[in-house]
């Protein structure tokens, strides 16, 4: 009886969104498999999964910006198919992006009314300037965002825009509305203010789809957590239910033992030094620390806290304003790129799509582009095809890259693997100093694994690894010492051995 | 099921390769209307026309493969045409002061060399004020046509076609190289036929080719990875320019004369045979032989139309839909599928 | 391996509009709009090949300079050109065609043929 009435008040709770067998498959590949993912009103719905489980295919599929190959999806008991996100929104489906969409030269309002613009009268089709600054400020008002409808966007910081962006959702009394990895660049404050708006629009019956790899974030928000595998369905279930350890072994399918190889590189003598290196263009300010021969050095640090800037000033492809690097001792200048690979230096970049991979090009390209001159024939300046193929294949054994051979297209590896191809590009130059800028991201579990083996390995010969990530966890396993920046400064170097995650945040927070 | 995926790809590749169809089918067609079509003087004259065509697209290939292009080609040509024909000439127009005709190599020097210099100002635009290279080589292209005309203003010519060019110049270039089955075959074809192996070395031999492909490809990843991106974009415009330089040298003594008009339009021609030979517009991808191909293709179409005496006018629309199914076909080879 | 394929084409798809930059890199098209371009293209490009061969022929335009006028005709590639009747002008001698004004340039009835549309000038001398 009482089961019943259970179910009765789960009927209630009348469904908002149900999307039901949804399959898509790309050539050769079955990227959804039957997924279902059902959100009531008044309720903050969890997607989770791995990278490549299928959570952006799926709300891509939902958004009608891939077409979905079977499957039904229904608002409010309707049956809908959109075709773009537009028309999704104007049905009240709304997506706040990971990364934002916006116009960033115009201001606030005019990005709130793209598109549909209030006319001053029914007859005049001039905009109202005063009708949009009011209802926007209203809006404002109603969830307590404290921003003046005409600033220009680019002048705002992105947890600012992305306020815009979700009371942008609110105005179109969107009922679903879809977070998808919101807090990655917000700071602890802004994640509360986030939250408070999430519950707010809870309360007034929306259904939240919330994406976010950030476990503490999701049991503390969801009400309920789907999770997703390999583009398949494994479970929902309620979020009070679940634990973390739960939530990661539903997510990888396995128990995860060792998710760091052993460290067994040998810390030696100081190898390079920065001194007071300040950016002319970021907030980098006055960072100074020494690395030493063999050691990975980890650089932890809120997003924009200046982790990646200090690798750019160090390989030179950011400007510096002052600082100096020495290298054994000996002032090197690193103005550019190039200068830094002559004096040993190796840089593998965040945004591995856009600053390391050649796409169309194949992975002998990729591999050898660093390194060019040295594939000389003797005495004449003209690359030797021979000579080319022998590093590229040592590249891709020494790394055990897979990949069908030599001449495939670097997009057609996995991110894994495409790592791995640029790893061999950097070792091919013979550098000393390995600068590498989120090593792992877009990675899955098992490759994982091999690149830090792969890290530890170089560190075992002798190399520096300056290593960034925003992987906690990924530092204490993988580091030796960790330098923690904070608003573009030093806030503090721990030891990975002895320090803590709550220690490194504290100092993470420090100048944020 | 299976039919229909079998039916999508045989849809596929008709669409991917609907202009060789489209090309095949036309030169059957003209084949049989006109048999002289297909017999050796004929084939003789597509073949060197596509050598006297073959530099010009070689160097703006390299632009297309930096997702750029070069629209001030055609006149790059026109200005070194007339400066080829103006030195090496018995009437000594331009520069009555002058006697006899200048010495070959020296003027070949000098037209690369200014081929060089417009290729410069192209590539240094391009590279350090990033413009789009279509605005900067629109300013050049106007830029060199009013050099033209201020040039054949020059001395009693008055802005008069250029002819009377000196026999040696003539005979190095349009000479006999030699004769099959009594149709002539010109010096120039050898010349070309140098420049596309030299031009493949560059390509796929050195660090500067395999650098261009990178830049091509993905100019952010090329800086990090130590491209000096500056200089192969300025390298890749200026290698251009010779390879203009080197056509205009070349078309002053194939057509006999040099005037404001000559090179017009020769980028249109180029741009086609690139795209028609697989240099795609998504950047860092071409070959020398896909161009080769392009140009040949293009020279057999326009020389068959002309045989079946198809009016000049209808050939710029032709050639004009040939382009943009080029680029359609080129887009749909590259885009994402959804 | 399946797990890597997907994972790629989860990045190529969301990605690679921007990786792969180019001229197309604003490009918003799908591929069936984009046959229907082609094909629609590639029946214009055939249809203008068809219209040109039907209306084949070379105009060849004489302008007698001053003369009696001669009709404009029409040749195929290769052919000679035939004046039915030359022009005649008041006190001159009419002695051929000239490719330029000036006459500098003779047209050979006999040997000169057809391969492209030309106007060709009437030579006079005075009587």
């Amino acid at each position: 009886m009482q089961e019943t009435n259970a179910s009765a008040k789960g009927g209630n709770q009348n469904v908002l969104l149900k999307m039901e067998g949804i399959c898509k498959e790309f050539p050769g590949v079955k990227a959804l498999d039957h997924v279902s993912l059902t959100v009531k009103a008044g309720t903050v719905h969890a997607l989770m999964g791995e990278n490549g489980a299928g959570k952006s295919t799926l709300m891509k599929c939902l958004f009608g910006v891939y077409s979905k190959d079977s499957g039904d999806i229904f608002l409010e008991g309707r049956k809908v198919e959109f075709k773009n996100s537009k028309e999704a929104l104007e049905n009240g489906v709304a997506m706040v992006h990971q990364e934002l969409n916006q116009a960033l030269k115009r201001n606030v309002m005019d990005n709130m009314w793209l598109g549909r613009f209030p006319r001053i009268s029914r007859w005049c089709p001039l905009t109202s300037e005063k009708k949009m600054y009011d209802e926007t400020k209203k809006l404002f008002a109603d969830l307590e965002i404290n921003v003046d409808p005409k600033r220009v966007m680019s002048t705002m910081p992105v947890s600012q825009r992305q306020m815009v962006e979700i009371a942008k959702a609110v105005s179109y009394q969107s009922k679903i509305i879809v977070f998808d990895e919101p807090t990655s660049s917000l700071t602890e404050e802004e994640v509360e203010h986030l939250f408070k708006i999430i519950n707010m629009l809870r309360d007034r019956g929306c259904g939240i789809i919330y994406i976010s790899h950030k476990m503490e974030e999701i049991l503390r928000i969801s009400d309920e957590v789907t999770i997703m595998r390999d583009g398949q369905w494994i479970a929902t279930r309620p979020a009070k239910s679940l634990t973390m350890n739960e939530i990661i072994k539903l997510m990888v399918g396995r128990e995860l033992t060792n998710r760091y190889p052993e460290k067994d590189n040998v810390v030696g003598d100081p190898l390079l030094e920065v001194k007071s290196l300040t950016a002319m263009y970021s907030k980098l300010k006055d960072v100074s620390f020494v690395a030493k021969k063999g050691e990975v050095l980890g650089v932890a640090g809120l997003d924009s806290s200046g982790r990646t800037e200090l690798l750019e000033n160090i390989f030179g492809i950011a400007t510096r304003k002052s600082g100096e690097i020495y290298l054994h001792g000996k002032r090197v200048m690193n103005r550019n790129a190039r200068e830094s690979i002559a004096n040993k230096f190796a840089m593998l970049t965040e945004e591995r799509r856009a600053t390391g991979i050649f796409a169309i090009r194949d992975i002998q390209a990729n591999t050898t582009i660093s390194s060019l001159r040295k594939y000389h024939y003797k005495g004449i300046p003209l690359l030797s095809d021979k000579k080319l193929a022998e590093v590229t294949e040592w590249g891709i054994s020494a790394m055990r890259t897979k990949t069908p051979n030599q001449k495939t297209q670097i997009r057609s590896l996995s991110g894994g693997n495409q790592q791995k191809v640029i790893l061999a590009r950097w070792l091919l130059t013979d550098p000393e100093v390995l600068l590498l800028d989120e090593p792992t991201r877009g990675i899955d579990v098992g490759a994982k694994y091999e690149i830090y083996q792969l890290i530890l390995n170089l560190a075992k010969e002798g190399k520096t690894v300056i290593m960034v990530s925003s992987e906690m966890p990924e530092l204490l396993g993988v580091c030796d010492r960790i330098l923690v920046m904070s608003g573009g400064q030093l806030a503090g170097e721990v030891d990975a051995k002895t320090t803590t995650q709550e220690e490194i945040m504290t100092l993470a927070a420090k100048y944020a | 099921m299976a039919e229909k995926e079998k039916l999508k790809k045989i849809g596929d590749i008709l669409l991917n390769n609907a202009m060789y169809i489209i090309i095949a089918v036309a030169v059957v067609y003209i084949a049989i209307m006109r048999p002289t079509f297909i017999k050796l003087p004929s084939i003789v004259n597509i073949l060197s026309l596509t050598a006297a065509k073959l530099p010009i697209a070689l160097g703006i290939g390299g632009c297309i493969v930096l997702t750029g292009t070069d629209i001030s080609a055609g006149r790059v040509v026109g200005l070194t045409a007339c400066i080829s024909a103006s030195l090496l000439t018995t009437v000594f127009k331009v520069f009555p002061g002058m006697t006899s005709a200048a010495p070959l190599p020296l003027v070949l020097l000098l037209v690369i060399g200014v081929g060089a210099l417009v290729g410069f100002v192209n590539g240094f635009s391009v590279a350090k004020f990033k413009l789009h290279p279509f605005i900067v080589t629109l300013s050049t292209q106007l830029i060199v046509y009013g050099i033209i005309l201020m040039y054949l203003m020059r001395g009693v010519n008055n802005g008069q076609t250029l002819s009377g060019l000196a026999d040696n110049y003539r005979s190095f270039i349009t000479g006999t190289l030699f004769s099959i089955g009594g149709v002539a075959v010109p010096k120039y074809v050898l010349y070309s036929f140098i420049l596309t192996i030299i031009m493949w070395i560059i390509w796929n031999k050195t660090t500067f080719g395999k650098n261009m492909f990178a830049v091509g490809s993905n100019e952010e990843a090329a800086n990090v990875s130590g491209v000096n991106v500056m200089r192969t974009i300025i390298m890749v415009f200026m290698l251009a320019g010779m390879m203009y330089g080197i056509t205009g040298f070349l078309d002053g003594a194939r057509i006999a004369s040099a005037n404001a008009n000559t090179g017009l339009n020769y980028e249109c021609d180029a741009i086609a045979a690139c795209v028609i030979g697989g240099v795609s517009f998504v950047g860092g991808i071409g070959r020398i032989s896909g161009i080769v191909v392009g140009v040949l293709l293009l020279q057999i179409i326009f020389t068959g139309l002309n045989f079946l005496a198809v009016d000049a006018n209808m050939l710029y629309i032709i050639k004009g839909l040939i382009i943009l199914i080029a680029c359609a076909i080129d887009m749909r080879k590259y885009l994402v599928r959804k | 391996m399946t797990e890597q394929n997907r994972q790629n084409l989860e990045q190529n798809n969301s990605t690679s509009q921007r990786q792969l930059r180019g001229l197309y890199s604003k490009v918003n098209i799908s591929v069936k709009s984009l046959n229907i371009i082609i094909i629609v293209l590639a029946v214009a490009l055939v249809a203008c090949m068809a219209i040109g061969v039907s209306n084949a022929g070379f105009t060849v335009q004489f302008d007698s300079l001053g003369g009696t006028t001669v009709e404009s005709q029409k040749y195929m590639y290769g052919e000679l050109i035939t004046v039915p009747n030359p022009p005649t002008r008041e006190g001159y001698l009419f002695d051929g065609w000239y490719l330029d004004q000036n006459a500098t340039r003779p047209w050979d009835l006999e040997n000169d043929i057809v391969t492209e549309s030309i106007t060709l000038y009437a030579g006079w001398r005075l009587q």
